[in-house]
């Protein structure tokens, strides 16, 4: 595809995919194969001499699973993208395949907890070390760095669950002054339509699909998408590490995206006013949202991103309890952890990331306890506030 | 400063069965180009004609896949050593 870059609605709903489809269908099928069959030996000669382009067993590649990762890829502005069973599943590929033994990593710490555990538990195992700087503070990112061991920096954009924005530009400057290190942004919060970190020079970004991508809370996927050989190599290991999307959750995942522009300027829409309306809530001490002028980040994201994203967090007036009282009100989100579906979902970290933690241990890591984060979906945002202002009233301590 | 570069035995045939090669060459595009002068039967086996590696190629710099560090503009320098390895059949594309 080389002609004029088209926009986020038509990527969505046709990028990646010809006009022709196989038997006619204006749909991709959803190939059902463990293995391919090949004519005759000289095919599979052609084949190791890369002669022909062919699938060879499932777990090398799937033409359904290969088709949403051209759709994702042209999303991105990648040259190319690889699938996963999970946004985990490509987190950890992608960290395996770009670290080793006697090598560093540098990471916001503002970031979902299970990467933050992998980094921080399994890698040193294999002697990787890592150093956490808080977001926004980029001088210490750059002094952070270790000439020669540094091979990547890692962060989310926005954060979860304070919506950190990073400062794109300033990042990949930081990675120009320091030869062998890449930078891999998770834009899972953001998403393609909202923000393409490829387009600034960063090397490789990461979606759980499994949000807005996928859209409709039915699917766990998760995307790398970069430069044709730096994913050729994360195909690769994926091939040997195993965790391969499934042909099914890739059809549901091509029929989720096509509809990603639409839903997530929908999103976009209801969650700055949601956002807003909850900033001057009696009833809330502190409102998180890239799109307020309020956020630290504001400026920067407003330069960077189209949208500001649909994940609103906010601080309930009181402790724990409070918190609690008033999710339990709500009627209209559902009470699930995830983002980004058409549902809008609602959580308290405190409770469902850090339960195991003291009210104290949470604080340090920066957690607070009266904290909601709502994923805002695709409802009337006027039947959201409705519910929130009514679920504020009845939790209210008389 | 001469870097030694690995061949693999199904290539040994270009190399007058050498098993490994010294270049002069400051990154891998420059290795390969300095290679071929020399044995230039091995081009058409590591490059495609958009000099792309070819399909089941990979090259390694010390025990680094080059598609993980800079790809053709790897740099290579004192003390490093390259690879050339074919893929495991299967799985390489």
């Amino acid at each position: 595809m080389t002609s004029q870059p088209r926009g986020p609605g038509t990527r969505a709903a046709r990028g990646g995919e010809g006009r022709k489809k196989a038997l006619d269908a204006v749909t991709q099928p959803i190939v059902c194969t463990a293995t391919y069959a090949f004519d005759s030996t000289a095919e599979i000669r052609d084949h190791f001499e890369g002669r022909i382009q062919r699938e060879e067993y499932g777990r090398y590649g799937n033409p359904t699973v290969r088709t949403a990762e051209r759709k994702i890829a042209e999303l991105d502005g990648a040259e190319d993208c690889v699938l996963f069973s999970s946004g985990m599943a490509a987190a950890t590929t992608a960290l395996l395949a770009l670290l080793k033994s006697g090598q560093h990593i540098v990471m916001t710490s503002d970031c979902y907890r299970r990467t933050r555990q992998f980094v921080s538990t399994m890698l040193p195992r294999w002697g990787i070390e890592h150093t956490f700087v808080e977001p926004g503070d980029n001088k210490a990112l750059e002094a952070a760095i270790r000439p020669g061991k540094t091979r990547l920096i890692l962060a989310e954009s926005p954060t979860n669950p304070y919506l950190r924005v990073a400062d794109l530009p300033r990042l990949v400057a930081i990675r120009n002054r320091h030869p062998g290190v890449k930078i891999l942004i998770d834009s899972t919060f953001a998403t393609p339509v909202n923000q393409r970190p490829l387009e600034f020079g960063v090397d490789l970004v990461l979606h759980s699909a499994t949000k807005y991508l996928g859209g409709h809370n039915d699917l766990l996927a998760g995307s790398l998408s970069g430069k044709a050989s730096l994913i050729s190599g994360l195909r690769d290991l994926r091939g040997i590490l195993g965790g391969v999307l499934d042909p099914h959750a890739a059809y549901l995942l091509l029929r989720g995206v096509k509809t990603l522009d639409l839903r997530v300027r929908r999103q976009n829409e209801t969650a700055l006013r949601l956002a807003s309306w909850l900033e001057v809530h009696p009833r809330v001490e502190r409102v998180f949202y890239p799109g307020l002028p309020s956020h630290p980040d504001h400026e920067a994201a407003a330069r960077q991103m189209s949208g500001f994203g649909g994940v609103v967090s906010f601080l309930v007036k009181g402790d724990l309890d409070a918190a609690s009282r008033f999710i339990d009100a709500t009627t209209l989100p559902i009470i699930a952890p995830s983002l980004g579906g058409v549902e809008s979902l609602i959580e308290q970290p405190a409770l469902m990331s850090f339960y195991e933690l003291t009210t104290e241990e949470r604080r340090a890591i920066g957690i607070f306890d009266n904290l909601v984060r709502l994923a805002v979906g695709i409802e009337d945002a006027g039947d959201l506030i409705a519910d929130l202002g009514n679920a504020f009233a009845v939790s209210e301590i008389p | 400063m001469p870097v030694p570069v690995r061949i693999p035995t199904p290539l040994r045939r270009f190399t007058g069965d050498r098993a490994e090669v010294s270049v002069e060459a400051a990154e891998i595009s420059s290795v390969l180009d300095r290679l071929f002068e020399e044995y230039p039967g091995l081009r058409s086996h590591l490059l495609n004609e958009d000099r792309t590696l070819r399909a089941f190629v990979n090259i390694y710099v010390n025990d680094e896949d080059i598609r993980f560090l800079d790809g053709l503009k790897t740099p290579v320098g004192d003390g490093d050593s390259v690879s050339i390895v074919p893929a495991i059949a299967g799985g390489a594309r």
